[in-house]
C-alpha cells in the first residue's frame, strides 16, 4: 500500500538484521533450501507485511466421508466460493461467504480413496460393479448407506486397502485434477491457492466395545508450487513419522511441503504425545524431523477448539471454549493429556531439554474443515460441516425435533446432542506476509508469523524484544516492532525478563474488543505450568494488579434479538507488558489471545430465526477470539 | 480343350480357385502380422524410464525381464478384448475417444487476430470486458474513541478548522494498516474499514482538502483525498495484450463451439419415443 521505496529499502535491511539476531534455529532455515523463482511484487506489497486471511481445510466430493453424505460440490467450487461466489448445500439451501473474498484457501480432500466414491457411485465406471459400491449406493435408506460406508471408514483407519476399490489410477488422476484447479484459481495478489491433501491418520482404542472411537491424528499436507504426481496416504502408512519421511524427499526433489496436524482435541492424547507413534522415546531425530515438517497447528475448527481444557487450566475463565471431547464416530471422550496446545507448549520446552530441538514449537492457525466445499464462519449464518445429516438445524440440534417449540419432553436426536450441536463455526488461518502469493504465504507459514480465530478477522500485532511504550503511539509502530525485536513464531534471547508489544485491532464486520492477554506456558519438575495476564482492558478499565484480571466490561447481548443490551468494547487494544514473574534461566512460550464482545452462539441464531426455545444446554453467547503464534523465550 | 479353354464355366472355376487361394495367402499374411507383438527398443526404453522416475533407480535385467511380460501381457489381452468386440460399447472407450476428439477439435489452432480497427470495433462493442472501478487514494488521522467517546467527533471538528499542517503524520493515533493508501475500490476499502466508511469515503467531494469527519468500526478519522481514478473504459492502445488475450479467449471458444456444431450437422439426430 506505500509506495515508499526508500521506506522499503530500509525496513529490508531492518528484517535482515533482525533475522541475524536470532541465535536459535529457526525452522525456516532448518529446511533443505529450495531455489525460489524472483518474481516482481504483486499489488499491496508491504514490507512490513499485511494480514491475509484464509482456510487450508476443506473437502469436496472427492472425500469419501463427503461424497456419501450427498456432497457434489468440487475443488473448483472450493475456490469459486472462496472469491464469494454461492454454492448449493447438499440439503439444497444457498451458500455465500458472509465477509470479503478469502485471501488464501485450500481445498484439502482426504488422499486415501480420493475420488474413488464418485466413481463407484458412477455406473459407467466399473468400480460401481463391486459388491460394496451396490450396498452403498443402491440401499433406500440412509442408516444402511452408513452401515455400509463403514467399511470404507474401517479401511482407513486400517490402513489396508479394500481390495477392488483402491483404484490407485483414479486417485494419482483425482489428485492431479485437484493440484490443476488450485493452478488454475491461483490469482497472485488476490487469491492464493494451494495443491494439498488430508493424511487422515485414525488410532483405534482397544476397550471401546463395539464402536471403533477413533483417536484423530489428522494432517493436511500442504504443497508450496510443485506438487508431486502421487500423494502419500494412510494406505501406504498410517505412521505420520512415514508420511514425514516422504516429505523430506519431496522437499530433497525441490518441491517444499508442510503437514498442519488438526482435532488434536480429539487425538486421545496422542497429537502431543511424549512417546513415538509406535511407542519409545522420542529422540533428537524425531524432534527435529517433527519440527522441520510440521511448523504449523490448525488449533481451532469446526469440530472443536484445541487451545485449552479446562481441565487443564482451572484458573483460565476463558478456557471453557467451543470444547468438543469425543472420539471420533463414538460417544467416548479423547484423553486429555495431550491433546491440547497450551500443555503441549510446555511438554515441548521438556522434550528440547531432553533432545536439544523443540517439536512443539508450533504456530497457531484456524480453518473450517468443511465437507461441503465452503465454510460456515459466521454464528449468524451457519451450516455445520458434514451434509446432509446436519444441514437443517433439527439435525444438528439447534432446534428441538419434528416441529416442536420447546425442549421440554422431547427426545433429543444422539447424534446432534453428542456430536453436531457441540460443534462450532470456526475458523481462519490469518498470515502476515508481505504479499498475496504462494511463495510470500508459504514462506510466513513456515516462520510461523500466523495467527488462529474463531471466525471474525482480526488483525493482531505481536512482537517481542526491545520493546518500549512509546511504540505503541507511533505511527510506524510493526516497523519498529520488527527491528527492536521479533514477531510471533520467532525465538527470543534473554538475560532479563522479556518485554512483549502486542496490537489488536477488531473485524470491522465483528463485535468490539473485551480483553487482550498474554499467555505463558513453562515447564518444570511437576509438568505444564501455566500463567494469564491481562495486558490492556477495554472501556478504559486497568487489569487488577493482584489478579491481572480485567474487570468485565459489562458488555451484554439481547438473547431474544441478538442485538448488544448493554457495554461498549474498544475497537482496538494494545499494550506493552514485561513479565513479571520471570525466572532466570527458565525457557518459556508466550502468546496473544484476544477476546471480543459477548455474541450469540449460532445455536442461539437458530434458534431465533426458527422462532423457538433455545437449546437449554448449550451456552447462548460465546466470545470470539483470536490466538497468536507464541513466541519463545531462552536464556543467553 | 480349346473348347473347353474358351468354356465361361471353366473360366469360373480358375477364378474362383484363383481367388480362393490368393484370399487364403493373404488372410495367412494379415493372421501372421495379427499374431506379432513388436517391441522395438524405443519402447523398451520408454518403459524403463517410468520405471525410473517411479523407483529412483535404473531397471535390473530382471526387471526388464517384468516389463517386457507385463508389456506382451498388455497387448495379447487387449488384441484379444478387440477380436472379442469388447471395445464396442465400452463407455470408458467411448467417453475416452469422445475426449480425444475434443482435444483434438480444441487444439486447431489459435485464429489469426483480426486487423487492428477491426480489433478496435469490437473493444468498443464490449466495453464491461474492461471496464476500472473507481479508486481512491487517500491519506487520514485516525482519532481513537478509546477514553474520549463522546468527545472524539467534536475534537476531529476542532482539529479540521484549526487548519492540519504538513505534520499531519504525527497527528491523531496511529492505525494499524497505516496511514496512506493507494488506489482502493470500494470493496477493499469496506474491507478494512467496514461499510459506512466505503460509503462516506466515496461520497466525498473530489478535492484535495482535508475532509470530514467520517466515522469507520474503528472511530473517527479525518481525510485527504490524494488521487481520485473514475471508472473508466481504458483506452484501447493502452490495454492492447489484454484485448488481444480476451480477443483470442472468445474466439477460441467460438471457433471450438463452431468445430463442434458442423461435425454434429453431419448427423440427424432420431430420439426415440
Amino acid at each position: 500500500m506505500r509506495n515508499n521505496l526508500w521506506a522499503c529499502t530500509a525496513m529490508m535491511l531492518v528484517l535482515a538484521a533482525c533475522q541475524e539476531r536470532a541465535d536459535l534455529p529457526n525452522p525456516v532455515q532448518d529446511t533443505a533450501s529450495i531455489t525460489k523463482q524472483v518474481t516482481t511484487k504483486t499489488p499491496g506489497y508491504s514490507a512490513t507485511r499485511n494480514a491475509y486471511f484464509g482456510d487450508l481445510h476443506i473437502h469436496t466430493k472427492n472425500s469419501f466421508d463427503a461424497y456419501i453424505f450427498n456432497v457434489r460440490t468440487t475443488p473448483e467450487d472450493v475456490y469459486r466460493f472462496a472469491l464469494g461466489e454461492t454454492l448449493t448445500h447438499p440439503s439444497g439451501f444457498e451458500m455465500t461467504m458472509d465477509g470479503p473474498p478469502l485471501d488464501f484457501v485450500a481445498a484439502t480432500d482426504h488422499g486415501a480413496y480420493m475420488g474413488v466414491l464418485p466413481a463407484m457411485d458412477n455406473p459407467d465406471s466399473p468400480l460401481s460393479d463391486l459388491e460394496l459400491a451396490k450396498k452403498m449406493f443402491g440401499a433406500k435408506d440412509q442408516n444402511a448407506i452408513i452401515r455400509n460406508f463403514q467399511t470404507v471408514g474401517q479401511s482407513v483407519r486400517s490402513g489396508i486397502p479394500l481390495p477392488g476399490m483402491y483404484d490407485r489410477d483414479l486417485v494419482d488422476r483425482t489428485w492431479q485434477g485437484a493440484i490443476d484447479a488450485a493452478d488454475k484459481y491461483y490469482r497472485p495478489g488476490e487469491l492464493t491457492t494451494f495443491a494439498a491433501y488430508e493424511f487422515t491418520a485414525v488410532t483405534t482404542r482397544k476397550d471401546s466395545g463395539g464402536t471403533f472411537a477413533g483417536g484423530n491424528l489428522h494432517r493436511n499436507v500442504v504443497f508450496e508450487n510443485n506438487a508431486p504426481d502421487r500423494l502419500f496416504s494412510v494406505l501406504e502408512s498410517k505412521n505420520p513419522e512415514d508420511l514425514w519421511d516422504w516429505m523430506d524427499d519431496e522437499r530433497s526433489a525441490g518441491r517444499d511441503v508442510l503437514a498442519i496436524p488438526h482435532n488434536s482435541n480429539v487425538s486421545d492424547g496422542q497429537m502431543f504425545d511424549l512417546i513415538k507413534y509406535e511407542g519409545g522415546e522420542i529422540d533428537a531425530e524425531y524432534t527435529s524431523q517433527r519440527l522441520r515438517n510440521e511448523p504449523i497447528i490448525e488449533m481451532t475448527q469446526v469440530k472443536g477448539t484445541s487451545e485449552t481444557h479446562p481441565t487443564l487450566s482451572p484458573n483460565d475463565e476463558f478456557a471453557n471454549f467451543e470444547i468438543y471431547e469425543l472420539l471420533l464416530g463414538s460417544a467416548i471422550k479423547s484423553k486429555i493429556n495431550g491433546s491440547y496446545l497450551r500443555e503441549s507448549l510446555a511438554r515441548g520446552l521438556a522434550l528440547e531439554d531432553a533432545t536439544g530441538t523443540n517439536p512443539y514449537a508450533f504456530g497457531l492457525i484456524g480453518s473450517s474443515d468443511s465437507h461441503v466445499a465452503g465454510g460456515a464462519y459466521t454464528e449468524k449464518d451457519y451450516w455445520s460441516k458434514v451434509g446432509i445429516v446436519d444441514g437443517t438445524a433439527a439435525e444438528r440440534g439447534s432446534v428441538p425435533p419434528n416441529g416442536a417449540k420447546s425442549w421440554e419432553g422431547v427426545e433429543r436426536d444422539i447424534n446432534a446432542e453428542n456430536w453436531f450441536s457441540k460443534w462450532g463455526a470456526s475458523g481462519y488461518a490469518a498470515v502476515w506476509a508481505e504479499e498475496n502469493t504462494r511463495e510470500s504465504i508459504f514462506d510466513a507459514m513456515k516462520r510461523r508469523e500466523t495467527y488462529a480465530t474463531s471466525g471474525p478477522r482480526m488483525r493482531v500485532r505481536f512482537f517481542g524484544g526491545d520493546m518500549t511504550a512509546d511504540m505503541l503511539e507511533a505511527t510506524d509502530m510493526a516497523a519498529q516492532g520488527y527491528s527492536a525485536g521479533v514477531p510471533m513464531g520467532g525465538n527470543l534471547t534473554i538475560d532479563t525478563a522479556p518485554t512483549f508489544m502486542a496490537w489488536a485491532a477488531r473485524d470491522p464486520r465483528g463485535a468490539p474488543l473485551e480483553r487482550l492477554q498474554i499467555i505463558k506456558s513453562w515447564n518444570t519438575a511437576d509438568g505444564a505450568q501455566e500463567a494469564i495476564y491481562d495486558m490492556a482492558c477495554s472501556d478504559g478499565a486497568v487489569p487488577d494488579e493482584a489478579t491481572n484480571r480485567c474487570p468485565d466490561n459489562g458488555a451484554r447481548v439481547d438473547l431474544s434479538t441478538c442485538i448488544p443490551s448493554s457495554g461498549e468494547g474498544d475497537p482496538e487494544l494494545k499494550a506493552v507488558w514485561t513479565d513479571p514473574d520471570y525466572i532466570a534461566g527458565m525457557s518459556a512460550a508466550y502468546y496473544i489471545r484476544v477476546l471480543e464482545n459477548p455474541t450469540c452462539r449460532w445455536s442461539t441464531w437458530d434458534a431465533l430465526r426458527a422462532g423457538v426455545e433455545r437449546h437449554p444446554d448449550l451456552p447462548a453467547t460465546i466470545r470470539e477470539r483470536a490466538w497468536s503464534s507464541p513466541i519463545w523465550t531462552s536464556s543467553k | 480343350m480349346i473348347k473347353l479353354i474358351r468354356e465361361p464355366f471353366v473360366h469360373f472355376v480358375i477364378l474362383g480357385g484363383l481367388l480362393f487361394v490368393g484370399h487364403a495367402l493373404w488372410q495367412r499374411h494379415v493372421t501372421k502380422s495379427d499374431h506379432t507383438i513388436f517391441i522395438s527398443p524405443a519402447e523398451m526404453e520408454r518403459q524403463a524410464q517410468i520405471f525410473a522416475t517411479e523407483n529412483r533407480r535404473q531397471p535390473t535385467d530382471a526387471d526388464l525381464e517384468g516389463l517386457l511380460f507385463a508389456h506382451v501381457e498388455e497387448q495379447v489381452l487387449m488384441r484379444e478384448a478387440q477380436r472379442l468386440g469388447l471395445d464396442s460399447d465400452d463407455t470408458i472407450i467411448r467417453r475416452r475417444l469422445a475426449q480425444k476428439m475434443r482435444f483434438m477439435i480444441d487444439d486447431i489452432g489459435v485464429p489469426p487476430l483480426p486487423p487492428r480497427d477491426d480489433l478496435r470495433t469490437w473493444f468498443e462493442a464490449n466495453p464491461a470486458e474492461f471496464m476500472r472501478p473507481e479508486t481512491r487514494s487517500f491519506e487520514h488521522i485516525y482519532l481513537s474513541p478509546k477514553g474520549k467517546s463522546d468527545t472524539v467527533v467534536s475534537e476531529a471538528k476542532t482539529l479540521l478548522s484549526s487548519g492540519i499542517d504538513a505534520a499531519w503524520e504525527s497527528q491523531g493515533d496511529a492505525f494499524m494498516t497505516g496511514r496512506k493508501f493507494s488506489k482502493l475500490a470500494a470493496p477493499a476499502v469496506q474491507r478494512d474499514f467496514g461499510t459506512r466508511f466505503a460509503t462516506d469515503l466515496f461520497a466525498l467531494p473530489n478535492n484535495r482538502e482535508w475532509q470530514g469527519p467520517i466515522n469507520s468500526a474503528f472511530g473517527v478519522h479525518l481525510v485527504r483525498l490524494t488521487e481520485v481514478t473514475p471508472e473508466i473504459l481504458p483506452m484501447f492502445d493502452t490495454i492492447l495484450p489484454e484485448v488481444e488475450a480476451v480477443w483470442l479467449d472468445q474466439a477460441k471458444r467460438t471457433e471450438n463451439t463452431e468445430a463442434l456444431k458442423k461435425l454434429i450437422l453431419k448427423y440427424r439426430v432420431e430420439v426415440g419415443e
